[in-house]
């Protein structure tokens, strides 16, 4: 009961909330908060439950029969639900407790709760999944849930666009995620997690001829193919290259929905997914390299596009983007347990810093520019230093809990082989530039000359109260979160391909620890050289580096290249289909019939001659002219 | 041949539904012209009583299992004729309701476009229990007359005339292709009861003959490509007979479609199946593709259903018990969403005079309710969970991919990310445009009830599907001999087809 | 059903329709060249059994005179129907009796409505 109620008191705020919003209006956050903490709280029980080891599925009911097809609704706890679960219940609840604050006095406030509570139901039954039907229901919903978060509230006129191309470009990698689940359902004959991972070693030797209707022959491992599949689907939703593209545009969302959706929950799930099909992973080598090389070019793409953008919600989602690369690289090493840390740990701080971005923005009155910002760290003292915490963590700062996840990930991944190694090199890289430009955010924001626009200089004050004690609280997490014993708690339930992870005993780690200490420290050092001691620098470094500035600022250009290769040669196909086949064919038939009528007139003037026995004689011709066809035919 | 007319009061019982609404349709004339002073609304509210008693007769008939046939074997009375009849009187009883504010514009004619409308869902009733290629072309054509009427009953309106000329022209043209198929394959077989058809070999006439019945009923679903009547005729129809227009006849043809290829032809499987993916296929990519660029929202409804049409005929491609279970279902979920989305577009035109998608600027703001319907309606077309689109799509899917059409799994997969495009599209300009006249939208207590019921509908079927899963697989139970992958198992060779 | 056989069996008729339709384009051309050909007006003019013509055929004339057309031919094909029951009268017995009345009732309520739509008035 206990179990259930954690995803269904969710689900009754929402349900409260859509059909009574009338009459609730602004004590919205009276229903959707105490259900959101109380599943926290449940939370935790079924955490210390599981913890002992105990795995449990408790079955809600039977969604659907046909035939040899059986789908049930269920909530499955492990481990790794378990600790996702907390994740998603304290992210989600103190958005909850920060939306109060932020949302306040705005039109659809109730409706606003409402929909974070839909999300975080959607996204407690994602987790809690233990069928990949109802994995791919809910990993739909929670898009819904972003779609309709991000469409109805959106905060500058700009890119309205941004909800339908969030929602489409994930519907392009659903469509291999559904295809990957009906290849399941061929080869297994069953969607439930335990049979299919019973069964997945049987399966190691099978191929696919993917050529079969054309009549080629292209065999492929059914392993390998489901395993891509399935990750095409992780690649929309955790915004891998090359659909990566929806994250940075979907910040026309409001800042909690950012967040919690866009930072701590949502995009993780792709992550979650690839952890959660471990079993599978592990037994195509060719898939996991596929993961591990993806993750890594996101990876390195987020962070240098992070370099350069002004909005101060896009470089905190480039971050992401790179953040979210770094942990996929980690699954696709089969450092499952790494990469779920990190995200764990990530979901702390990035939530923090997003948090963080929507305080300094609403005191600026819905200013995103990081160019009319700085010197705010007098005025916003809070945002200030819990954003500092949250960036310290950002850039892996000795002692705060990025450090530790990280380090995790960059040893295991220097322990997985030559492509371990390549990959970690650049990993390492990567870390100079998430540290440079976390503070760069930081002291353009915070520090130096005020830019702020004389309008709101001067009531500049730190926001309410229900909007900085969840910075507080998550700025605490994002220290304290490193030296829980995850990895430890993890490593039983996700075992990587070469048996059970072994980490801090590896004899690299030292080294890769202090490594990765003094890279993210250059990397500060290097955006306060940049930025504090020579404010000058920047203007000629983006002259002198032109091309690599406009490459990194233009986000690598592409959205320009999808628009040219995809968008506008579809439209102008629709275009084109509509007018010439469509709109010439009907009328042309239509049309032809008359045009027809009247030369079978004209035709028939010349026959007609008042004389009965010339049409005699025309019909007599056709019947034998039909009858000699037929014949000869 | 000898007629015998021996009908026993059992065999007439069969008829029940049929007679009922044909007595119904006379009281609904009558009155009409008998007491000229009767608001029409009385009609459309008499007409529905009228259908809710065939309703419950029909559903009496599911419950009880009563079947049979009648007329030398024209006439079939199983659970799929009533699956489908239930089906097509649910729509009219919906279409009607959704009808009276719209028939209030009308100047001429107003009583009679109820009775046009009864007739035509009487005619396929008998669609649905045709069993022999006679009765279809009977039942098919009685069907369509009602309609030609309906789509030009606008009579001032240009474009509805040039809509009612061309379905027509193109109508009768297809009735002639099913007249000439229909004779060539009587006179290769000599029988035109389906299940008598089931011949073993395949003769050059028999072969030109099911092509040209298959392209007349092509016609009447408007597959590509012999789609070209859809837009022109949903674009001046008047809304309230587009959106009849887009269900009813649909399941009536499937009805149809279903006992040809399943019964009839299912010997000849591998060599039908390639047309049929070849029309799913053209459907669902030219559907999908040409609604991209429509600025009328009927229009962009027409090509979104000839798209929904080729996804629907995967599961006739799939040729199993499993894929009818799909084809019924999903007509189901289309049935809920698709008349859903047209109710709004009745609502919005009856309210703005507009069916232009520009118009529906900023309609959160005038209408959350209206605004909010059309979206789950049009999430459902686009197939998202966990609205009733989705399983209907899953479901088919599930029954190709047991037959191994990969090819056509992945394009109809392609083909609902294309199809998010121009719903959400929609959607946007719903939400966030603004709108050019700020003023409030309400709407009448029918139209309402339309639309809580096509939101009920969605809702439903998507989130608790398995009553209307049980109730379509006992509806296709008579097909449980086709080859699926079960029966294809060296233990289970059944004699298909004989 | 016997393939082989249907073109044999028809090539007589297929013979005979050739000469049949050569017979008469024969004739007819052996006419046309034969006969002196000198046409004048009246000659030119279709035959209207004698009467001298006064319009051209294609004119519009009043849609009432369709109204009355399919009206005939609706109780015209009721009366199809008709005439086997009655001549099977006493086989078909009651129920053919109730029948007939369900079908006739039909259509007099289609009779009734062309009555008050004032379809059966001239003017």
């Amino acid at each position: 009961m206990l179990y259930t109620l954690i995803p269904l008191l969710p689900l009754a705020a929402f349900l409260i909330l859509g059909l009574f919003g009338h009459w609730i209006k602004d004590r919205a956050h009276l229903v959707a908060v105490p259900a959101v903490l109380t599943s926290f709280l449940f939370s935790l029980f079924v955490f210390d439950e599981v913890a002992g080891g105990k795995n449990v599925t408790i079955p809600l009911y039977t969604w659907l029969t046909s035939g040899d097809l059986r789908i049930e609704l269920s909530l499955y706890f492990d481990r790794l639900t378990a600790v996702m679960l907390l994740l998603v219940t304290i992210v989600s609840g103190l958005v909850h407790v920060y939306t109060i604050g932020y949302m306040h006095g705005e039109r659809g406030y109730a409706r606003f709760f409402a929909y974070i509570a839909l999300f975080t139901f959607s996204m407690l039954m994602l987790v809690m999944a233990d069928n990949f039907l109802q994995l791919f229901v809910f990993w739909e919903a929670v898009g819904l849930c972003s779609y309709l978060l991000i469409g109805h509230w959106y905060e500058r006129q700009t890119a309205r666009d941004a909800a339908t191309k969030a929602f489409i470009v994930n519907r392009v990698g659903d469509f291999g995620f559904l295809l990957g689940v009906l290849l399941i359902w061929l080869s297994f004959g069953s969607l439930e997690y335990r049979h299919v991972f019973a069964q997945a070693a049987d399966l190691t030797g099978e191929t696919l001829n993917l050529l079969s209707p054309i009549g080629g022959t292209w065999e492929v491992s059914t392993l390998t193919l489901i395993c891509l599949l399935l990750f095409l689907g992780a690649v929309g939703k955790s915004a891998q290259v090359p659909l990566h593209v929806w994250l940075p545009d979907a910040m026309e969302g409001p800042t909690p929905i950012s967040a919690l959706i866009h930072a701590a929950t949502m995009v993780t799930a792709g992550v979650f997914m690839v952890a959660r099909m471990a079993p599978l992973y592990n037994l195509s080598a060719a898939a996991m390299d596929v993961v591990a090389v993806t993750g890594t070019v996101t990876m390195v793409l987020g962070a240098t596009i992070a370099l350069t953008q002004h909005d101060i919600k896009r470089v905190v989602a480039w971050s992401t983007v790179s953040q979210l690369g770094f942990m996929m690289m980690a699954c696709g090493l089969g450092a499952y347990v790494a990469g779920i840390f990190h995200l764990l740990t990530h979901g702390a701080f990035k939530a923090l810093l997003f948090l963080g971005c929507g305080s300094v923005i609403i005191a600026l009155h819905h200013e995103q520019d990081m160019r009319k910002m700085g010197g705010l760290k007098d005025k916003l003292p809070v945002t200030y230093w819990t954003f500092v915490i949250g960036s310290l963590a950002l850039a892996g700062f000795p002692f705060t809990a990025g450090f530790f996840s990280k380090d995790e990930i960059l040893v295991e991944a220097w322990s997985a082989g030559a492509l371990g190694k390549t990959l970690a090199t650049f990993a390492l890289v990567t870390v100079v530039l998430t540290a440079f430009y976390s503070f760069r955010l930081v002291f353009v924001t915070f520090w130096g000359e005020s830019r702020v626009d004389p309008q709101h200089a001067g009531h500049l004050h730190e926001p309410s109260r229900t909007m900085t004690v969840p910075l507080v609280i998550l700025a605490f997490l994002s220290i304290v979160a490193g030296y829980a014993a995850i990895p430890d708690f993890l490593a039983p339930v996700l075992p990587g391909p070469r048996g059970l992870a072994i980490h801090h005993e590896h004899p690299a780690a030292g080294g890769m620890m202090a490594i990765a200490a003094v890279l993210g420290l250059v990397g500060i050092a290097a955006a306060y050289l940049v930025y504090v001691t020579s404010p000058g620098l920047p203007d000629r470094l983006a002259r002198q580096w032109q091309r690599a500035y406009r490459l990194s600022f233009n986000k690598w250009y592409v959205d320009e290249a999808y628009d040219r290769a995809v968008v506008r040669p579809t439209v102008r196909l629709a275009d084109r289909l509509w007018t010439w086949v469509d709109v010439a064919v009907i009328d042309g038939a239509v049309n032809g019939v008359a045009r027809t009528i009247a030369w079978w007139g004209w035709l028939m003037r010349l026959v007609q001659s008042g004389q009965t026995q010339h049409y005699a004689l025309g019909m007599t011709l056709g019947a034998v002219v039909i009858l000699t066809v037929y014949l000869l035919l | 041949m000898t007629f015998t007319l021996t009908l026993s009061g059992a065999d007439l019982l069969l008829l029940l539904p049929e007679m009922l609404l044909t007595v119904w349709l006379c009281v609904v004339l009558t009155m009409d012209f008998a007491m000229p002073r009767l608001p029409k609304d009385r009609l459309a509210y008499l007409s529905v009583a009228g259908l809710a008693g065939v309703l419950a007769n029909l559903v009496w008939f599911d419950l009880a299992g009563i079947g049979g046939t009648l007329f030398a074997h024209m006439f079939v009375v199983d659970r799929l004729a009533v699956f489908f009849k239930i089906f097509i009187v649910g729509t009219t009883i919906l279409v009607i309701l959704a009808s009276v504010d719209y028939v209030r514009r009308f100047r001429f004619f107003k009583g009679e476009y109820y009775f046009l409308v009864l007739m035509s869902a009487l005619g396929m009733m008998f669609m649905a229990s045709a069993n022999d290629l006679l009765s279809v072309f009977i039942t098919l054509e009685f069907s369509t007359f009602g309609f030609y009427v309906l789509v030009a009953y606008l009579r001032d309106d240009v474009a509805s005339n040039e809509a009612g000329l061309k379905f027509f022209i193109l109508g009768v043209f297809a009735a002639g292709l099913l007249a000439y198929g229909i004779s060539l394959v009587y006179g290769e077989t000599g029988k035109l009861v389906f299940s008598d058809i089931a011949s073993p070999s395949a003769t050059p006439g028999l072969v030109i003959g099911f092509l040209l019945i298959f392209a007349a009923l092509g016609f009447k679903i408007g597959a590509v490509p012999f789609h070209s009547w859809i837009p022109d005729t949903y674009h001046g129809a008047p809304t309230p007979v587009t959106a009849f227009l887009s269900i009813a006849p649909k399941g009536a043809a499937f009805a149809i479609l279903i006992r040809m290829f399943f019964v009839s032809l299912a010997a000849f499987k591998p060599a039908w199946v390639l047309l049929l993916v070849g029309a799913s296929i053209l459907s669902m990519t030219y559907g999908n593709i040409v609604a991209i660029a429509q600025r009328n929202i009927k229009r962009l409804l027409a090509y979104s259903g000839i798209a929904q049409i080729g996804n629907i005929l995967i599961g006739l491609a799939a040729g199993t018990k499993m894929g009818g279970d799909a084809i019924l279902f999903y007509l189901l979920t289309y049935l809920f969403a698709n008349l859903g989305a047209f109710a709004i577009v009745i609502a919005v035109g009856n309210l703005i005079r507009s069916d232009e998608i520009e118009d529906y600027n900023g309609l959160n703001r005038r209408s959350p309710f209206l605004a909010f319907a059309m979206l789950v309606f049009l999430l459902s077309l686009a197939g998202v969970p966990p609205l009733a689109g989705f399983i209907g799509k899953l479901y088919i899917f599930l029954a190709a991919i047991d037959e191994g059409l990969y090819t056509l799994i992945a394009v109809g997969l392609i083909n609902i990310v294309i199809s998010m495009y121009y719903y959400l599209v929609v959607v946007k300009k719903m939400y966030i445009n603004e709108p050019t006249d700020p003023s409030p939208l309400t709407i009448s207590p029918p139209m309402k009830v339309v639309v809580y019921a096509g939101l009920a509908g969605t809702l439903f079927l998507g989130i608790y599907p398995q009553p209307a899963i049980n109730w379509v697989v006992a509806a296709t139970l008579m097909f449980s001999n086709l080859a699926g992958p079960a029966a294809a198992a060296p233990t289970l060779v059944l004699p298909i087809g004989g | 059903m016997s393939n082989e056989a249907v073109p044999l069996n028809y090539v007589p008729i297929l013979v005979f329709l050739v000469v049949a339709v050569g017979f008469g384009l024969v004739t007819l051309l052996a006419g046309r060249v034969l006969r002196p050909s000198r046409p004048y007006k009246a000659k030119l003019k279709a035959y209207e059994s004698g009467s001298p013509l006064f319009s051209d055929a294609r004119l519009q004339f009043p849609i009432r005179y369709y109204i009355i057309a399919m009206l005939f031919v609706i109780f015209d094909v009721e009366i199809v129907f008709m005439f086997p029951w009655a001549v099977e009268f006493r086989k078909l017995g009651l129920l053919g009796l109730l029948e007939m009345g369900f079908f006739i009732g039909i259509l007099l309520v289609g009779f009734w409505y062309a009555w008050k739509k004032g379809a059966l008035e001239w003017d």
